[in-house]
């Protein structure tokens, strides 16, 4: 495997207990580490509510200390501002792009709030196992 | 030195003019009054005697164009034929089929053929306007297509990746079961049916071929990984045995037999929808039409649009999806 090109692991694990939102993938580049989600609406709200990031979310691993700040969003905006959905069918594609995590096998947590509820947008042990990572062909 | 855009606007206007089978040997007069109307400037015969001699030069200043005047016909002329500044000889003959062309291409360009294809129509088109006549341009075909959909941008990569065999990562969202994947699929082929298009892989996660809808088609990445080829024969067998895209019930090819009101026949008699498609008239005008095929969401919305008019008599299990439906 080539670490300097940008490595893709599938990763398809659903949040718990709140099953709306999933991650999907994971980009690790020199530049940035890419989280992919989806989220779908639930009928929770009449009209499936809104999602929003907070800018302070940050990932950890389980190797150091380390805070990886997020850098940008692709498709969802930065809190306080949010993305109102219209109906509670709706679902929604998005990726939060973070400081670049070290290319190498370890555990992340993605962290939007210290003390979240069920609703806020945490991960924990999200597994980044290089063994299994696909090498991107970049243009 | 490079060439001056106005010079050679005149230069294409010059070089028309000398390929002009109907109207040969154009003199000087011929020239200005063809540059007059097609670019609406005026311009001096002096100039155009210079544009001549430039024409004449060697690349890159000029086209090595074979020009000369005839003595016996009074006009200038190609000592060659065939030459053109383009490097291709277009006759007005070609002219007139590339508009054709471009009419049908233009036609089902919208959502049908990428960006970059439609850049290089454009070229094409830039170049032969010029050369073709100023009249009004009417539109003569149309064919149906909607404007690009959503996924449509990723056109290109998935056709790279298809012609390339590169496997693709990409989100997928059904929008049946509402869920999201990200999956790893191996393309061989982009299909479009209804103004809707698909591409068709051999999918990592369901051990076989499937066909996802670029409207479901996230983020598509291409990947190194040695591609899970697909022999052309099971391609053929999964396109020509399923009407549509979707396959129904448990994907096998099964008899489908329809009973159409007369009105309705005419259609089906007019055009097969499906090679194995055979039409069996009875005395009052009505058919019994028989297929061989895998049913689909597509073939169910078929026979809805049919409204009463058409009605599944086997097998059961379509039946009641149909009426399902209605």
């Amino acid at each position: 495997m080539n670490k300097k090109r940008d490595l893709l692991l599938q990763l398809n694990v659903v949040r718990k207990p709140n099953t709306n939102l999933i991650i999907l993938r994971a980009i690790l580049s020199e530049t940035h580490t890419r989280i992919d989600f989806g989220y779908f609406a639930t009928d929770e709200y009449y009209r499936g509510g809104w999602i929003k990031m907070s800018p302070d979310s940050y990932l950890r691993t389980n190797s150091s200390e380390a805070k990886y700040k997020l850098k940008y969003t692709d498709d969802i905006p930065l809190a306080p501002a949010r993305l109102n959905f219209k109906s509670n069918k709706d679902w929604h594609y998005f990726s939060l792009f973070f400081e670049p995590i070290p290319k190498r096998s370890c555990k992340i947590d993605l962290i939007e709030v210290e003390n979240p509820q069920d609703t806020d947008f945490n991960y924990y042990g999200i597994q980044i196992d290089l063994n299994n990572a696909e090498e991107i062909i970049k243009p | 030195m490079p060439i001056n855009k106005n010079a050679y606007r005149r230069y294409k206007v010059i070089d028309l003019c000398l390929r002009n089978k109907m109207r040969t040997y154009p003199n000087m007069n011929e020239l200005l009054a063809a540059i007059e109307e097609k670019l609406d400037v005026n311009t001096t015969a002096e100039t155009v005697q210079k544009d001549i001699a430039v024409m004449k030069k060697m690349p890159p200043d000029g086209f090595d164009a074979p020009i000369k005047f005839n003595r016996t016909h009074l006009g200038y002329e190609y000592t060659n034929p065939d030459f053109s500044i383009y490097g291709v000889s277009l006759n007005s003959n070609d002219v007139n089929s590339i508009n054709e062309a471009i009419d049908v291409i233009s036609s089902i360009g919208g959502s049908r053929v990428s960006e970059k294809f439609t850049h290089a129509i454009e070229k094409v088109l830039s170049n032969v306007q010029e050369m073709s006549n100023s009249e009004e341009k009417r539109r003569i075909i149309q064919t149906d297509h909607i404007s690009e959909g959503r996924g449509f941008e990723h056109f290109d990569l998935l056709y790279n990746a298809c012609r390339d065999r590169v496997p693709i990562s990409f989100v997928h969202y059904s929008y049946s079961r509402r869920e999201f994947k990200a999956l790893i699929v191996h393309p061989v082929l982009l299909k479009e049916f209804n103004n809707h298009w698909y591409v068709i892989g051999f999918s990592e996660e369901h051990r076989e071929l499937r066909t996802f809808g670029l409207d479901r088609v996230n983020a598509p990445e291409p990947i190194y990984k040695v591609f899970q080829d697909t022999s052309s024969d099971v391609i053929d067998e999964y396109l020509n045995d399923v009407y549509g895209v979707y396959p129904l019930h448990d994907g096998k090819k099964e008899n489908i037999i329809l009973h159409a009101s007369p009105m309705i026949t005419n259609y089906f008699r007019a055009q097969k929808i499906h090679k194995s498609q055979n039409v069996e008239m009875r005395s009052r005008g009505d058919a019994i039409i028989t297929f061989e095929l895998i049913p689909s969401m597509e073939f169910v919305s078929l026979i809805l649009s049919y409204g009463r008019q058409i009605r599944v008599v086997e097998p059961a299990y379509l039946a009641e999806i149909v009426e399902k439906n209605k």
